[in-house]
C-alpha cells in the first residue's frame, strides 16, 4: 500500500523508544538547496529505505535509520526529504 | 632516510567523518596521539612521515572529516586547500580515499568525486574486523572495477592491511597532469550516481544486510536517547565526569603536595640561611608546586572527555542539547566545542571550524572563553579549599559542580543576547550523524591524556618560572635582611609598586597582594595561584604541606585596615572576577586566527575584562551590604 508523497516529518512524532515505528521509502527532495545537497552528500537519495526511530528530548531532532546509519534531523531538515510511507 | 633529493612524495588520506582516518594516519606514521577525534584533533591537516618499519618514502596527511569535495563547513575548506594547493611540499597527486565497511552506500560518494578529479586513488575499506564478525564478505573486485582503484581492507584495531595499503600506493600510477577542481554536481547528477553506488554497494554486500551492524548499538540508544531516561543519564554522565575531577583527583593530588613539601623542606636542610636557598624552597618549588598539584584532575578531565568522544556518546550529547542550544542561537553542533572549552579554549575555537553556519560559529566562538577552562581549576580549587577549609571534600565538589554549571549559564545568557542582536541570515543546519558505540582504546587513550596533561604543564611552566623569579626578588628586596616578613613585604619593591595600583583593587575587596597576582594572571591565570603562594607562603611554618600552609597564612591575611584579607565576599568576588575576565593570550591569538578578525578577538578581550571587573565589584560591595562580610 502506497499513499501520496509527504514529507519524512510526516512519518512519526513518536517519542523515542515507543512502538510503532515507521518505515519508508524517499522519493524526492524540496526545499532549501544547502539543506539538500548536505543530506544527498550524506548520503541519503532516492528509493533509500527510511524508518523513523522517533523524537528526543526537548522537542528535540528526530531520529532515522537508514541501513547501518542513524542520522539526527531537526524538523527543517526532515521537511526537505519527501518520502512514500510502506 | 631518502635517497633521492626530491621532497617526500605527499599522500594524502580523505574519507567522511568517522571512518577510521586518524586511526590509519597513526599506523601508518606510528604516531601516538591523536588517535580519537578529539575536538579539534583533525582541525588542522596533520603531516607525518611514513613510519620506519614500512620502508616507504612518503609523507602522509591527515585531512578534517569530509563527506564531498564541495565544502559547506571551513574544517572541509580545509581539505579542500590541503588537496589542491601546496606551498612546501609537492603537489598532491596520490590519495588514500577512506570509506567505512559498514557504510559503503553513503561513503562511495566521496571516492566518486576523488576518482572524478583525476587523483589516483587507493580505495580503504576500514572496520573489516566488524565485517569479519558479522560474517560479511565483501566483494572487493566489484569496487576495483568501479573506480579502477586498488581496494584494501583494514582493520584498525590490529593493523591489519596495512603493508598492503603501502605496497599498492607504491604500485599507484601517477598521471602527468594535475587533478582538477570539481565543478558542483547538480542534484541531478548527485541523484544519479547515488543510485549507481547504490547498486555497486549492494553488490559488493552480496546477500547480507550491512544494517545488522548498528543494532546493537540501537538498543543502547532506545536508553540513552529516550525521552525521559536520556536526559537523566546526559545528567549522570556529567556530572559524573566534573565531580570525578573533584573526589578521584584528591589522592594524587595529597602525593604531589608532599612531595614538593618535602623538597622545600630538604633544600632549606641543606643551605639553611641563605638567600638562594630561601628563593629555590619559597619561590620556585613553592610556586611549581602550587600549579603542579593540579595536573591530576586535568588529566581526569582531559581522559574523561576523551571517553565520551570515542565512545560515541559526544554525538548523542549533542543531538539532545540541539533544541536547548537552538534557543539561544547555537546548534547541537556548538556542543562539542563548547564542552571541550571546558578543557581549553584554544582547541574548542579550532573545533567550531565543522559548525558549517557562520553566525552560529561566531556566537560559539565568542562564548568559549567563559567556559571553566583546566587553567581556571587550579584558581577555582585554590579559593575553594580556602573557603571550605576543614570542612567535607564534598562541599567544594558540589560548589565546583556549581561553578562549571555556571559558567554554562553565563554563556547562555551571553548568546542569548548575541542572538538578538547579531541580524539573522542564513539557516543553521544540525544534521549530525550518530556513529557506532565502541569500546574506547584504553591505552591510546591514557597516552593521549598523559600528553595533554603534560602539554598544560609545560605550557605553563615557563611563565610559572619567571613570575616566580619576579615576584620572589620583588618580594625580597631591598630589606632581604629583615626577620619581619610582615615589614619585609611592605617594605619591598613589589610592595611598593602594589600601593601605587592597589586604589583599582580596592574596591574588589583585595589589596595589592591579591592585585599582583591578578596581574600575573594575565600571562596563564594559573600563575595567579603560583603568585599566591610566593606571596603567602613566605611565613608559614614547616609543619604543615605547603598548601595547607598557603591556606593558613591567607586566613590570617589581613588588610591594610586591620580587616581579614580573604573573606566569603572578596573571595566570591575573585571567583566570578575569574569566571568572566579574559586572561589568556593563547586565547586571544587564536580567536584572531579563527575569526580572522582582529575586532573580535578586541572586543571579547575588552569586554569581558570590563565586565568581569564590574560585576566583582558589584557582588563584594552588595555582599557588604547585605552583612557577608
Ligand atoms: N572496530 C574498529 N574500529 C575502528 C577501526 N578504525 C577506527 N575505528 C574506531 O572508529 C572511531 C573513529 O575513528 P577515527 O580514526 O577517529 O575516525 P576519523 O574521524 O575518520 O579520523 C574511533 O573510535 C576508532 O577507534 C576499525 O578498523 N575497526
Amino acid at each position: 500500500m502506497s499513499s501520496s508523497p509527504t514529507s519524512l516529518l510526516d512519518l512519526s512524532t513518536n517519542s523515542l523508544g515507543s512502538a510503532g515505528e515507521t518505515r519508508a521509502r524517499i522519493t524526492g527532495f524540496a526545499g532549501e538547496v544547502s539543506i539538500v545537497e548536505r543530506l544527498q552528500e550524506m548520503g541519503m537519495h532516492h528509493g533509500m529505505i527510511v524508518q523513523c526511530l522517533g523524537r528526543t528530548p526537548f522537542k528535540g531532532p528526530l531520529l532515522y535509520r537508514m541501513g547501518a546509519t542513524v542520522v539526527a534531523l531537526r524538523n527543517g531538515e526532515a521537511q526537505c526529504i519527501l518520502i512514500q510511507t510502506l | 632516510m631518502h635517497t633521492n633529493s626530491n621532497p617526500l612524495e605527499i599522500v594524502a588520506l580523505v574519507g567522511a567523518p568517522n571512518t577510521g582516518k586518524t586511526t590509519l594516519y597513526n599506523w601508518l606514521t606510528n604516531s601516538k596521539f591523536k588517535t580519537v577525534n578529539y575536538p579539534g584533533a583533525t582541525v588542522e591537516y596533520a603531516i607525518g612521515a611514513a613510519a620506519e618499519r614500512l620502508k616507504a618514502d612518503y609523507l602522509f596527511m591527515d585531512t578534517p572529516g569530509t563527506y564531498s569535495l564541495f565544502p559547506k563547513s571551513s574544517d572541509e575548506e580545509v581539505t579542500l586547500r590541503a588537496l589542491y594547493e601546496h606551498h612546501r611540499h609537492q603537489k598532491v597527486k596520490k590519495v588514500i580515499c577512506v570509506v567505512d565497511g559498514s557504510q559503503l552506500e553513503r561513503n562511495l560518494m566521496l571516492a566518486e568525486q576523488i576518482h572524478a578529479a583525476g587523483f589516483s586513488m587507493v580505495l580503504v575499506v576500514t572496520m573489516s574486523d566488524l565485517l569479519r564478525k558479522n560474517g560479511m564478505k565483501l566483494d572487493v573486485a566489484a569496487l576495483k572495477n568501479k573506480f579502477n582503484s586498488p581496494v584494501v581492507l583494514f582493520d584498525g584495531v590490529l593493523g591489519e592491511g596495512l603493508m598492503k595499503i603501502v605496497d599498492e600506493l607504491k604500485l599507484l600510477k601517477v598521471e602527468e597532469k594535475d587533478p582538477k577542481h570539481l565543478k558542483t554536481w547538480s542534484a541531478e547528477k548527485i541523484q544519479q550516481q547515488s543510485e549507481i553506488l547504490r547498486d555497486l554497494a549492494a553488490q559488493a554486500y552480496g546477500h547480507v544486510d550491512a544494517a545488522k551492524i548498528y543494532d546493537p548499538t540501537a538498543r543502547i540508544d532506545r536508553w540513552l536517547l529516550h525521552r525521559f531516561l536520556g536526559l537523566l543519564f546526559f545528567f549522570l554522565i556529567m556530572s559524573t565526569l566534573f565531580s570525578s575531577i573533584f573526589w578521584l583527583a584528591k589522592p594524587f593530588m595529597d602525593m604531589i603536595d608532599k612531595g614538593f613539601t618535602w623538597t622545600a623542606s630538604e633544600i632549606l636542610l641543606l643551605m639553611p640561611n641563605s638567600l638562594f636557598s630561601e628563593f629555590l624552597a619559597h619561590g620556585l618549588v613553592a610556586s611549581l608546586g602550587a600549579v603542579s598539584v593540579f595536573a591530576p584532575q586535568i588529566f581526569i578531565l582531559f581522559f574523561g572527555i576523551g571517553i565520551l568522544e570515542s565512545s560515541g556518546y559526544l554525538a548523542r550529547a549533542a543531538t539532545l542539547i540541539d533544541r536547548p542550544f537552538s534557543k539561544v542561537g547555537l546548534s547541537g553542533r556548538s556542543f562539542v566545542p563548547i564542552l571541550s572549552g571546558f578543557a581549553c579554549a584554544v582547541p574548542a575555537m579550532m573545533a567550531t571550524r565543522n559548525i558549517s553556519s557562520k553566525r552560529d560559529r561566531w556566537i560559539t566562538n565568542f562564548i568559549i572563553p567563559l567556559m571553566t577552562c583546566s587553567a581556571r581549576l587550579p584558581v577555582y580549587a585554590l579559593l575553594l579549599s580556602f573557603l571550605f577549609k576543614d570542612q567535607p571534600a564534598w562541599k567544594p565538589g558540589v560548589i565546583l559542580a556549581l561553578l562549571y554549571m555556571g559558567s554554562l549559564g553565563i554563556g547562555a545568557v551571553v548568546a542569548a543576547m548575541l542572538n538578538k542582536i547579531l541580524a539573522k541570515s542564513e539557516i543553521s543546519m544540525f544534521m549530525m550523524e550518530l556513529p557506532l558505540y565502541r569500546f574506547p582504546r584504553w591505552r591510546v587513550l591514557l597516552q593521549q591524556s598523559f600528553a595533554r596533561s603534560k602539554g598544560y604543564l609545560f605550557r605553563a611552566g615557563p611563565f610559572i618560572f619567571v613570575f616566580a623569579v619576579i615576584i620572589w626578588a620583588g618580594t625580597t628586596f631591598p630589606n632581604y635582611s629583615e626577620e619581619n616578613g610582615a615589614v619585609k613585604m611592605e617594605t619591598s619593591y613589589l610592595g611598593r609598586i602594589g600601593h601605587a595600583v592597589e586604589p583599582a583593587f580596592e574596591p574588589m575587596g583585595v589589596d595589592w597582594r591579591v592585585g599582583v597576582g591578578l596581574l600575573s594572571a594575565f600571562a596563564a591565570r594559573e600563575v595567579f595561584v603560583s603568585s599566591m603562594a610566593i606571596v603567602f607562603n613566605v611565613t608559614s611554618d614547616d609543619e604543615e604541606t605547603q598548601s595547607q600552609g598557603l591556606l593558613s597564612s591567607m586566613q590570617k591575611a589581613q588588610m591594610p585596615n586591620g580587616r581579614l584579607l580573604f573573606t566569603v565576599a572578596s573571595v566570591s568576588g575573585l571567583i566570578l572576577f575569574f569566571m568572566i575576565a579574559l586572561q589568556c593570550m593563547s586565547t586571544f591569538s587564536v580567536a584572531v586566527r579563527e575569526m580572522g578578525s582582529w575586532k573580535f578577538a578586541m572586543v571579547q578581550l575588552v569586554s569581558f575584562n570590563v565586565v568581569a571587573y564590574i560585576l566583582a565589584i558589584a557582588l563584594v560591595q552588595g555582599l557588604r551590604v547585605i552583612g557577608v562580610a
